[in-house]
C-alpha cells in the first residue's frame, strides 16, 4: 500500500495523465490526482441523521468539518466492511473539500492518452454515468471515474 | 501646483470621506422633508460643503460643481430664502445618487465623468436670480502684516509684482488633526490659481507637497477678483480653521530679520488676534477632538455622532479570520481543559493544579476574546435600515401611494453576516408590501381607512434570536387568489388546492416565479423576489412567517440567528452519538419516570408543573437507519426546549455536558438536514452535530 506517495519518474507531458488509483471491493478505479488533497486514515464519522445513504457523515480534518461519502454506495456496488486498509481520500470538490471512503489506495499511475479508452457500454455493475473511461494497464483495467458527476449530491 | 502631483495617495482618503459625507447625506436629506429645521439643514450644507471641497481638492471638478449647486440651494433654504418642496427633496434626492454614481466612479475608473449638467441647471433654477451668498465674511482685514522669511529672490520678485498689481499675503493655519495637509494647502492654492496668480510659497512648494510644515503655511499672491470673494472661497476649504489675508507691504532686510524671530517663535500666536472663525462654518472642525480646540470646536453639531479619529475600518475577511482562530482556540481550550482534568483525576500533582490554575486563566482570557471579536462583529441593524425610506418613499411617489412608514428597534445589533444577507429579502418585502399590499388613496378611503397607509419595520430580541417584522395596513393578501394561480401554475391540482389551509396556501408566494400582479411593474411583479427572501433566509437559519388578513394588512416575522459563529451548547447523548442542543433554547432538563407519559391523540407528552408538554423521542427522529429497541428504562432524560411560545421535550439517552461550542456549516455536499443546524468539534477531537429544534419541531 504506498499510500498514493509513489510518483511517476518520467517528465510530464500535456498528454498524460496521472490518476490516483484505489480500491472498491475488489476493482480497481482511478481519480484524477489534481482532485485529491490528502489521504487519511479511517477516523471516527459522526453519522448524519437522516441524510443520504451514500453520506456516511462528517469527519475532523484539522479543525475543519468535511462530509465523508461511502462511494460503494454511491456508486451501487456491494457495501464492504471497514477495514485496516480502508482510506478516505479526501479531494477537492467546488471549492470545499469532500472525503471518499475507499477499501484501500493502491498507487498513482501515469497514464498515456491511448491506454484511456472510451467506457464500454456496460461497466460489470457501476452505474455508468459516473464513468469517465477506462485504463487497460498491465496489472489489470482501472475505471476513471468522473469525479465531478459522482459528487453530485 | 502642477497637475501631474501624485494624489492617488490620496484617494482613498477622499473616497472615504466622501462616503461617509454621503451617508450623512443621505440619513438627512431623507427627513428634511418632514423636518426641514434648520438644524438640519445646516448637517446637510456643511456633508454638501465638505465634498465640495475635498472633490475641488482633489480635481473633480463635475463633483465640485454639482455640490457647489447644491450648497448654493442649501444655503437658501438654510436662511429661509427658499422653502423645502417636493421637486426640491427630489433634486436633492438626485444629486445623492449621482454622487454615489460619481463616487463609484471615481473608485473604479478615478475620474467622475457623469453627466450632472441638467441636474446642476435644476438646482441653478430653484436658486433662481438670487446670487449665491454663502455665510457672511467676517474676516479681518486690514490687521497686521504677518510676517515670514523670505529670500531676497522671493522679495525682489513680489516687489515687481506688486508694481503691476497689489500683492496679497495669506497665513493659513490648517486644523492639528488635519490628515491631508497637502491636500488642504493644495485646496488653498489652486483656489488662488483659479482667480489669480500664487506668487510665493512659505514654505516652499516641495516642502508643502511633502507636507513638511506644521500647520500654517503663507502665500502670496496676486488676484483678479475681490479679497471677500476669496475669503469666501477659502471658507470652502475643508479643515481649514483659519486665515488671515492682509495686503503685502515690501519689508526692508532689518525688519524681515526681527519679523523672522516673531514667526519662529510660534505662527499659531503670532496670528491668534486675527483668527477668522471659519471653523463655525467648516464642517471638518467636527474631526477635531473639542479639548483644547478653540472654543468653536466644542459648538460641533452634536448631532454628528460619527468621530472619524475612533475608528478604525477593518476588512471583513480579517474580522472573519479572527472569528476562526478564536473559534479554533476555544476548542483547544476545550481540549486543555480536559485534559487538564484527566491528569488531576490520575496525579496528585502541585504542577497539576498549576496547570488547573492556568487553564482556568486562558478560558477566562478567550471568552473575552470571543465576546470583544463578537462584538466587533456585530453591527446595529440600523444599517441595513437606513437606506429604507429612500427606497419607499421613491417607490410610493411612483406608485402613486401614500405612506407612513416607520422604523423601531434600528439599534439592535447583530452579526454583520446576518445583516449582510438581510438587506435584500428586507427590502422585497418592503416592496411588496407597498405594491401589492398597500391600496391607492381613493381605494383606501372608499374602504373606510385613512387614506394614508402604514408600514412598520420592527427589528427586536427574541430570546437568542432577532425579530424582524413588516406589516402594512393594506389590502392582505387573498388565499383564494394564490390558491387559483398556483393551480393556474400547475403547482398544485384543483383537488390539492382544496385541501391546502389557507396558511398552507400562502407558502406559495415564496415559491419562484410566482406573482399575483396582474402587470409585471417596474417594482414587482416578476416572482423573483420572495424566492430571493426564502432563499436568504435558509441561508441563515431563519424562519419567516406570514400572517395576513383580507382588508385589514399584512405581518411578515422574520426570526434570524443573533450571530452564526459561537453558541453555548448542552451535549447530550443519543445511541451513542453526542449532539448538541444550543443552550438558549434550553428552559430545563428534568430525569422522568416513563409511566407518567401520557399519549393526546398519539403525541407522548408530560405534564410539567400543569403545562402538557409534547414529547419528542430524538432516537427516533434522528434514526440513523439501525434497528432501534424499544426503550424500556424506566427513567428519561428529557430536556425542555422553548419555541417561541411552545415548549418541548426533547427524549435523550444521557446528558454529557456543557460546552462552547464554535458552529460549522453543514457543508453543502451533505444538503439540508432536518433536524441539524450545524456541526461543532468537541473537546475529544470529535465532530457532533447541532440540533435544530425548530425543524426536529416542525
Amino acid at each position: 500500500m504506498s499510500e498514493g506517495t509513489y510518483m511517476s519518474a518520467e517528465v510530464n507531458t500535456r498528454t498524460e495523465e496521472q490518476a490516483v488509483v484505489f480500491l472498491l471491493g475488489q476493482e480497481s478505479y482511478g481519480i484524477d490526482i489534481f482532485r485529491v488533497n490528502e489521504i487519511i486514515r479511517l477516523r471516527e464519522i459522526t453519522p448524519i441523521p437522516k441524510a443520504e445513504p451514500h453520506i456516511r457523515g462528517l469527519v475532523n480534518l484539522r479543525g475543519k468539518t468535511i462530509p465523508v461519502i461511502d462511494l460503494n454506495v454511491r456508486l451501487s456496488l456491494p457495501n464492504s466492511e471497514d477495514s485496516d486498509a480502508t482510506r478516505i481520500i479526501v479531494v477537492d470538490n467546488d471549492g470545499g473539500h469532500v472525503g471518499l471512503v475507499v477499501d484501500g489506495v493502491r498507487e498513482v499511475v501515469t497514464l498515456e492518452p491511448q491506454q484511456v479508452q472510451d467506457a464500454p457500454a456496460m461497466v460489470s455493475n457501476l452505474s455508468e454515468e459516473f464513468v469517465r473511461g477506462v485504463a487497460s494497464l498491465e496489472a489489470g483495467l482501472i475505471t476513471l471515474l468522473d469525479l465531478d458527476k459522482a459528487l453530485v449530491a | 501646483m502642477s497637475a501631474e502631483l501624485d494624489m492617488r495617495q490620496y484617494l482613498d482618503l477622499f473616497l472615504q470621506e466622501a462616503e461617509e459625507q454621503l451617508e450623512v447625506l443621505e440619513q438627512e436629506t431623507l427627513k428634511l422633508e418632514q423636518d426641514p429645521s434648520s438644524e438640519r439643514l445646516q448637517v446637510i450644507f456643511r456633508a454638501a460643503h465638505t465634498l465640495k471641497g475635498s472633490s475641488r481638492a482633489m480635481g473633480f471638478q463635475n463633483m465640485a460643481e454639482l455640490t457647489h449647486e447644491m450648497e448654493n440651494v442649501l444655503d437658501q433654504l438654510r436662511n429661509g430664502e427658499l422653502a423645502i418642496t417636493t421637486p426640491i427633496a427630489d433634486a436633492l434626492l438626485e444629486c445623492l445618487d449621482t454622487l454615489t454614481h460619481m463616487t463609484a466612479g471615481i473608485r473604479e475608473s478615478g475620474a467622475d465623468a457623469y453627466e450632472c449638467k441638467a441636474l446642476v441647471l435644476t438646482l441653478q433654477g430653484f436658486v433662481g436670480e438670487i446670487p449665491a451668498t454663502p455665510a457672511t465674511p467676517q474676516t479681518a482685514q486690514t490687521l497686521q502684516v504677518p510676517v515670514v522669511q523670505l529670500s531676497d529672490s522671493e522679495q525682489a520678485a513680489l516687489g515687481a509684482a506688486k508694481s503691476q498689481s497689489p500683492v496679497y499675503v495669506g497665513t493659513f493655519n490648517l486644523d492639528p488633526e488635519c490628515a491631508m495637509k497637502f491636500v488642504r494647502a493644495f485646496m488653498v492654492c489652486s483656489l488662488i490659481e483659479e482667480q489669480g496668480e500664487l506668487l510665493v510659497t512659505v514654505p516652499n512648494r516641495e516642502a508643502l507637497e511633502e507636507e513638511e510644515f506644521d500647520h500654517s503655511f503663507t502665500l502670496f499672491f496676486q488676484t483678479k477678483t475681490t479679497i471677500p470673494a476669496l475669503e469666501v472661497a477659502f471658507k470652502g476649504v475643508s479643515e481649514l480653521r483659519s486665515f488671515t489675508i492682509t495686503e503685502w507691504e515690501s519689508q526692508d532686510g532689518p525688519e524681515v530679520n526681527s519679523a523672522e524671530q516673531e514667526s519662529n517663535s510660534g505662527e499659531d500666536s503670532s496670528t491668534e488676534p486675527v483668527v477668522a472663525p471659519v471653523a463655525e462654518s467648516s464642517p471638518a472642525a467636527t474631526a477635531a477632538p473639542a479639548a483644547a480646540q478653540a472654543p468653536t470646536a466644542a459648538k460641533q453639531d452634536p448631532s454628528k455622532k460619527q468621530d472619524a479619529g475612533q475608528t478604525v475600518r477593518v476588512d471583513v475577511s480579517r474580522l472573519d479570520n479572527l472569528m476562526n482562530l478564536v473559534g479554533e482556540l476555544v476548542i483547544d481550550r476545550t481540549r486543555i481543559a480536559q485534559i487538564g482534568h484527566d491528569l488531576s483525576a490520575r496525579y496528585e500533582d502541585a504542577t497539576i493544579d498549576a496547570l488547573g490554575e492556568t487553564v482556568s486563566h486562558i478560558a477566562r482570557i478567550t471568552s473575552d476574546l470571543q465576546d470583544q471579536i463578537m462584538k466587533a462583529r456585530m453591527m446595529p441593524i440600523e444599517t441595513v435600515f437606513n437606506r429604507f425610506p429612500r427606497v419607499v418613499r421613491d417607490l410610493a411617489q411612483k406608485l402613486g401611494k401614500d405612506v407612513k412608514f416607520e422604523m423601531f428597534g434600528g439599534e439592535t445589533e447583530l452579526d454583520r453576516s446576518v445583516i449582510e444577507v438581510i438587506s435584500d429579502p428586507l427590502l422585497h418585502i418592503l416592496r411588496n408590501s407597498l405594491d401589492h399590499g398597500l391600496e391607492l388613496p381613493s381605494e383606501r378611503t372608499e374602504a373606510g381607512k385613512p387614506a394614508q397607509g402604514t408600514i412598520n419595520l420592527i427589528a427586536k430580541h427574541q430570546e437568542n434570536h432577532i425579530v424582524i417584522e413588516i406589516t402594512d395596513d393594506g389590502r392582505g393578501i387573498d388565499a383564494d387568489r394564490i390558491r387559483r394561480k398556483a393551480i393556474e401554475r400547475g403547482l398544485v391540482t384543483a383537488e390539492q388546492a382544496e385541501r391546502l389551509t389557507d396558511k398552507e396556501t400562502l407558502n406559495f408566494i415564496f415559491s419562484s416565479g410566482f406573482s399575483t400582479a396582474a402587470e409585471v411593474s417596474e417594482v414587482s411583479g416578476r416572482g423573483v423576489g420572495m424566492d430571493i427572501v426564502r432563499s436568504n433566509l435558509q441561508k441563515l437559519g431563519g424562519i419567516i412567517d406570514l400572517d395576513t388578513e383580507k382588508g385589514k394588512g399584512t405581518k411578515f416575522s422574520l426570526r434570524l440567528p443573533l450571530t452564526l459563529a459561537i453558541i453555548r451548547g448542552l451535549l447530550v447523548k443519543v445511541e451513542g452519538v453526542v449532539y448538541v442542543v444550543p443552550l438558549g433554547s434550553v428552559i430545563e432538563t428534568l430525569l422522568v419516570n416513563s409511566s407518567t407519559i401520557q399519549t393526546v391523540k398519539k403525541q407522548e407528552v408530560i405534564v410539567i408543573r400543569g403545562m402538557t408538554t409534547p414529547l419528542i423521542r430524538v432516537k427516533a427522529a434522528f434514526s440513523t437507519g439501525k434497528k432501534q429497541k424499544e426503550s424500556t428504562e424506566d427513567d428519561l432524560y428529557v430536556v425542555i426546549v422553548g419555541l417561541a411560545e411552545q415548549r418541548v421535550g426533547l427524549v435523550v439517552d444521557s446528558l454529557v455536558g456543557e460546552q462552547e461550542v464554535v458552529i460549522k456549516s453543514l457543508n453543502r455536499y451533505c444538503g439540508d438536514v432536518k433536524g441539524v443546524s450545524g456541526a461543532t468539534i468537541l473537546g475529544d477531537g470529535n465532530v457532533a452535530l447541532i440540533m435544530d429544534v425548530n425543524s426536529l419541531v416542525a
